[in-house]
């Protein structure tokens, strides 16, 4: 029951803010002069009545609340309209870019999570020994080194090396239609990207889990639990990892944010053709509805994300299951 | 982990003594162009001259283009630039307010000496990646103050008001942090108009982060209100007639602060990054002033400043440091505040 | 004796064997095909030629391409009725074989090739031409296209004569007479005529179509698309060109167009050996290509100044907006108005140090109207401003504007104001980006302050086409072919693209009108010689008014590899590609 109602919550959080964002997007747009087609009044081969009649067509030369309401209309039909830039409908070309962004993000996440949940108990466990103490050390630098910082540098080894390509998503070379052969190529190229997505969520993870399993080390019913005389991997596994979770999944609201930034960011530097790329190439064209389109598509990620991340907390976590819990 | 803290506030100190002294360590302006010099690689500093004489004082040749193509140099070896301290420059206005034009390093002659070369219009590296500390930290200072207010704000008004304002602020703040906050920040960017003098574009960039920044200290703020509301010293003042206002100020706020304040320093890093991508994205605010993430972008445009021209990464490390030392100051801040409240 | 019975049975006999034994075939109509032969043309067939655009196309009708990354790959797949030779800049027949034009200048009879075929086979006729030309001008398609051919806002008429003849008549003589016609695709009437007439002509063949639905009479046809990968065209069959040794062209099988966004990763992959050529190369990478140029198997060369290049204007216009306010400060354009402080802005750049700075010394300067890479039209006995600051010192002086309070800007008007210009830009180019830069250093020596703001692109074009409210812009775009007719629109005072004052009713100075006569003279007379002229005095007057400061014109710099045979290249668009039925490509 309580999940039904979070699902619900979501859902209507999501077109509450679809509907703000978008508005607040026309409303920007009308502030500056120029529409999509302003470049084509350079050309002196062209006359003006050709770009009128191309507005025309396109309904770009109707008031701007006019625009909004026929876009409203097409919405509520799951209609985002067409891409002026790429002329597509925007909603196959935010799926695609969406698509291939989680084609980043996602390995990123998973990575990212399991393997912070997995040092950070390493590191409660080793507190007091060199290897806590490295590990401290390298959390805090993973930490200061923004995605970007991170990018330039992995794109520097890559230029020097040769280890690995330099940006995009495949090599054009590759012929082979055998998916083997694509998937390793793709693999190869997700490589660099991937490891500078996954380092500052791995570093986060691993501070919060760490912070949450030392809570738990001494908490009362380990050591009763203790006293009983399971034994130490027993109780680690069974009363100490899996209450630690919660600030985690808790955090995973703002960690999705991060992913998707922080993509956006590599999305430049690595030439990959995801969510952020395609975002900014309307956002300097103005091609309005590819714009709102990426934006609806970025806030529906989110808000699928912190859906995900709430059913989580509350399978795994009883405690959120009873009246006025953590949710 | 006091080493590390102890490390950080070293870094500090230097950061923060470059961006207030900017001008006085630049040995060049940071937006003066020289056409002849540009994509310069660092100044060698000699102290024996092409004959095979030694000079107590250490000196620099001049370099000239050989080939524009791939912007390669010879030192030409016919006259010598001596270093000074100390040295007669360009005119600034130290700290903002006192006119000056006495530079730590550099020689009599302007435009000879780029101790860590030009960009790719003959801009010194160096004075550029100092002024860009100077509006980093612009930013950050601004971002900070605007964050903290705002947070604070609300969530007060969350937690002491109740009832709807509680409700309604609260769904506002789950909305915002629903929000892809860099989509919509470069969304408002980019259709936004462009110039404005250097306080305000980076008072706006500040501002346009603290709006999308401000939901996880508010709700912080909010929860600990209303742990804080039903304490007893809080009951007791209300039993007393003390308004509410009243019981914010004196009860509440000094419980507040270490909350507050270590939320801040965790937000922190989000300004300086936040600047830097928008600028790095060529959608800042800041468009010919030097600005670090203005610097990495040029990066983009031409390859060649990875391999062949590597010296303008410069500001990548000087990113590195202030978050690093913001993160370290925010988690000892967070060290310091009592458990129930991390 | 053959009683009457066995006569009637060997007569039917015979009459069955006679219509049973196969005729012999009536003499076959012998039907004549007009092959454009090439007669100093040979080569060996084979090889498929890797290149790459920018974006996906948005659609695969060559009518209706409106970026260069889309017109790279309909170019191949349609043709024209006449072409301009790209290295010799002649206009040559195409799918037509010949034209007469009538006495009066303004009729063209055009013959076409006989017996050509689409790429399914259908026959090619003037059914198709009238077609295709009336389909440019319907205003439901909206054709960018269009308005190469139209003539004081009319377009031509065109008439089919029989089969193979078309007659075509604008309403006065045109000057560049039919050149307008170069890259206007012959489209297939049996299969678009139903399109057309629905008025959905300009959605037609869009990048889900089916490649065999793409029919036109290019060099290759459309084989397959996949979006954000590739585009793959193969070889027209029935393509109408021959060499000399009668081999029907291409001689390529198969042509492949990689989609690679970002210019980066696109020419290391040339380095890499993935892409074959290269038509335009940026002075960043160029280098790194050529040093490592002569060791490996590619060439890089650098063509000389292209056709594009950026201008730096004032604002001249006097109007004002809806509001009552004027565009801009009256004293300011006062000031802009003087033809000496244009020249002394002029005098104030230094043209070389920008070229070699933001182009790598690949760049060359410019002061006219247009490139010195259009070798046929620029003027070579042309006056230019070198870099003189003094010069332009004295001529600020002398137009009265003098630093009063020394702080090193000059004071004008009537409250002494310092004279502060803000210059407007476009985002996204680093080149522009870098010279706005220049030019803010550069005249802030002679005291005029310059404050740059980059704006978005189709921002920044509002501003001065829609809007007017702008003091100085930097900005420029590349004409598509050399005759300066097609920027007619921006040397007449009544141009809509006359950008510093558009759309005068009367020319606003002396020097305006006597660009506008030159310009008429241009545009309608049909003598080259006089028309060569009548440009030759526009860009004089243009360098001694300086109505738009030119800056300088990036050189083209194509690279392709040592594999290739037959390469051409242009500084005109599509640069290596413009002649790809003749490419070749070694195969080991």
């Amino acid at each position: 029951m309580r999940i039904l109602t979070v699902i619900l919550k979501r859902v209507l959080q999501l077109a509450v803010l679809a509907l703000l964002v978008t508005s607040a997007s026309f409303l920007l747009s009308s502030l500056i002069p120029g529409d999509f087609f302003s470049a084509q009044e350079l050309d002196p081969t062209i006359r003006r009545q050709t770009i009128d009649q191309i507005r025309h067509r396109y309904g770009l030369d109707q008031p701007l609340l006019v625009q909004y309401g026929r876009w409203l209309g097409r919405c509520v039909q799951l209609d985002l309209g067409d891409s002026l830039f790429y002329q597509r409908p925007v909603r196959g070309i935010v799926l695609d870019a969406l698509a291939k962004t989680l084609w980043m993000g996602i390995p990123a996440l998973l990575l990212g999570m399991l393997g912070g949940i997995f040092l950070g108990a390493m590191h409660a466990l080793n507190r007091n020994n060199f290897f806590g103490l490295a590990l401290d050390l390298l959390s805090t630098v993973a930490l200061a080194l923004p995605t970007l910082v991170l990018g330039l540098g992995a794109l520097l080894l890559a230029a020097h090396t040769h280890w690995f390509p330099l940006g995009s998503m495949g090599s054009a070379s590759l012929q082979d239609p055998r998916f083997l052969a694509w998937f390793a190529d793709r693999i190869h190229h997700l490589l660099l990207p991937v490891a500078c997505l996954t380092l500052p969520i791995l570093a986060y993870v691993e501070r919060i889990q760490c912070a949450a399993l030392i809570d738990l080390l001494n908490a009362p019913y380990v050591r009763a639990a203790r006293a009983r005389g399971l034994a130490q991997r027993h109780i680690f596994l069974h009363y100490q990892l899996r209450p630690s979770l919660n600030p985690i999944l808790s955090t995973s609201g703002p960690l999705l944010g991060s992913i998707l930034s922080g993509s956006l960011v590599l999305e430049v530097i690595f030439a990959w053709p995801g969510l952020g790329q395609v975002t900014l190439n309307a956002l300097f064209s103005r091609d309005l509805s590819l714009v709102i389109g990426c934006v609806v598509g970025s806030t529906i990620l989110l808000v699928a994300g912190n859906l995900l991340a709430d059913i989580l907390l509350l399978t795994l976590d009883p405690r959120t299951r009873v009246a006025g819990g953590a949710i | 982990m006091r080493n590390i803290t102890r490390l950080a506030r070293l870094l500090a100190i230097p950061l923060v003594l470059a961006a207030l002294l900017s001008d006085f360590l630049s040995p060049g302006a940071p937006n003066l162009l020289d056409l002849s010099q540009f994509y310069a690689p660092p100044s060698h500093i000699h102290f024996w001259d092409a004959r095979g004489s030694f000079h107590w004082r250490p000196f620099v040749y001049r370099l000239r283009l050989i080939e524009s193509q791939d912007a390669s140099y010879q030192e030409q070896n016919d006259q010598i630039f001596p270093l000074e301290f100390f040295c007669e420059g360009y005119r600034y206005q130290f700290l903002g307010l006192i006119p000056a034009s006495r530079h730590l390093l550099g020689t009599q002659t302007a435009g000879v000496f780029h101790p860590w070369g030009t960009d790719e219009l003959g801009r010194d590296v160096l004075a550029r990646t100092l002024a860009g500390a100077r509006s980093s930290m612009l930013v950050l200072l601004f971002g900070i103050a605007l964050y903290f207010t705002l947070g604070l704000a609300v969530g007060a008004f969350a937690g002491v008001g109740g009832g709807w304002i509680d409700a309604v602020l609260m769904r506002l703040s789950e909305f915002v942090l629903a929000l892809p906050a860099l989509y919509l920040v470069l969304a408002v960017r980019a259709l936004l108009p462009s110039q404005m003098p250097f306080w305000q574009t980076a008072f706006l960039t500040a501002g346009t982060i603290a709006c999308v920044a401000w939901p996880p200290m508010a709700r912080g703020v909010r929860g600990l209100i209303l742990q804080i509301k039903n304490a007893c010293y809080v009951e007791a003042a209300r039993a007393l007639g003390a308004s509410r206002w009243h019981i914010f100020r004196r009860h509440m706020l000094p419980a507040l602060a270490p909350f507050a304040l270590a939320q801040t320093a965790v937000a922190a890093p989000v300004f300086i990054l936040g600047e830097v991508i928008l600028s790095f994205l060529n959608v800042g605010f800041n468009d010919s002033g030097a600005s670090w993430g203005a610097m990495l972008h040029n990066l983009m445009r031409d390859p060649r400043v990875l391999t062949d021209f590597s010296w303008n990464l410069a500001p990548l490390g000087f990113v590195f440091a202030t978050l690093f030392c913001l993160n370290s100051f925010s988690r000892q801040l967070r060290a310091k505040e009592p458990s129930q409240l991390a | 004796m053959l009683s009457k019975s066995k006569l009637v049975l060997a007569s039917a006999i015979c009459l069955m064997a006679c219509m049973l034994a196969p005729h012999p075939a009536p003499a076959q109509q012998q039907e004549t095909v007009d092959y454009l032969i090439r007669s100093e043309l040979s080569g060996t067939r084979g090889g498929d030629l890797v290149a790459s655009i920018s974006t996906d196309p948005a659609t695969f009708n060559p009518m209706f391409t409106r970026a260069v990354a889309n017109a790279l790959v309909t170019g191949p797949l349609s043709a024209d009725l006449f072409h301009i030779n790209r290295t010799t800049y002649q206009l040559e027949p195409s799918l037509a074989i010949g034209w007469e034009v009538a006495k009066d200048g303004c009729t063209y009879t055009i013959h076409l090739r006989r017996g050509l075929k689409f790429s399914d086979g259908s026959p090619f006729t003037a059914d198709d031409v009238v077609f295709s030309l009336n389909a440019l001008q319907d205003p439901r398609n909206a054709a960018r296209m269009a308005d190469q051919i139209q003539v004081d806002d009319k377009f031509p008429s065109t008439v089919k004569v029989d089969t193979y003849t078309v007659r075509f008549s604008w309403p006065r003589p045109v000057g560049t007479g039919l050149r307008a016609l170069d890259s206007i695709p012959m489209l297939p009437s049996n299969r678009l005529l139903k399109t057309a007439q629905d008025g959905a002509l300009a959605s037609s063949w869009g990048p889900t179509v089916s490649p065999q639905e793409v029919v036109g009479l290019g060099p290759f046809r459309l084989k397959e698309y996949q979006r954000g990968i590739r585009a793959v065209l193969e070889r027209n069959p029935y393509y109408w060109k021959k060499d000399k040794a009668g081999q029907t062209l291409p001689y390529l099988d198969t042509l492949t167009f990689l989609v690679i966004p970002d210019r980066n990763a696109e020419a290391l992959r040339f380095q890499a050996g993935e892409i074959d050529l290269l038509g335009t190369i940026n002075p960043e990478h160029y280098a790194g290509l050529r040093r490592a140029d002569s060791a490996k198997d590619y060439t890089a060369r650098d063509l000389g100044p292209g056709l594009g290049m950026d201008f730096l204007w004032f604002n001249l216009n006097p109007g004002k907006s809806q509001s009552g306010t004027p565009f801009l400060d009256p004293e300011k354009r006062a000031i802009f108005e003087q033809s000496a402080f244009r020249q002394a802005v002029s005098y104030a750049l230094d043209r070389e140090a920008m070229a070699r700075s933001v182009m790598g010394g690949m760049g060359t300067p410019q002061y006219g109207p247009i490139s010195s890479g259009n070798k046929v039209w620029y003027n070579p006995s042309l006056r230019t401003t070198p870099f003189d600051l003094k010069r332009a010192q004295a001529l600020l002086a002398q137009i009265g504007l003098k630093d009063t309070d020394g702080d090193g800007i000059l004071e004008y008007g009537a409250r002494h104001r310092p004279l502060e210009v803000v210059l407007l830009t476009a985002r996204g180019n680093a080149a522009r980006e870098k010279t706005a830069e220049i030019i803010k250093q550069y005249l802030a020596q002679v005291g005029i302050r310059v404050n740059v703001q980059l704006l978005l692109p189709n921002e920044l074009i509002a501003r001065f086409v829609s809007t007017f409210n702008y003091e100085a812009v930097l900005f420029g775009n590349t004409p598509n072919d050399i005759v300066p007719d097609l920027q007619a629109d921006v040397w007449h005072s009544s141009g809509q693209s006359h950008f510093w004052f558009p759309s005068q009713t009367k020319p606003n100075t002396q020097w305006e009108g006597e660009i506008d006569s030159f310009t008429n003279q241009l545009v309608r007379s049909l003598d080259d010689a006089l028309r060569k002229k009548a440009f030759f005095q526009v860009q004089e007057i243009w360098v001694r008014e300086m109505p738009a400061i030119a800056t300088f014109a990036p050189n083209i710099l194509s690279g392709w590899k040592n594999t290739l045979g037959n390469i051409r290249p242009s500084i005109l668009v599509p640069y290596l590609l413009w002649n790809v039925e003749e490419l070749t490509k070694r195969t080991r």
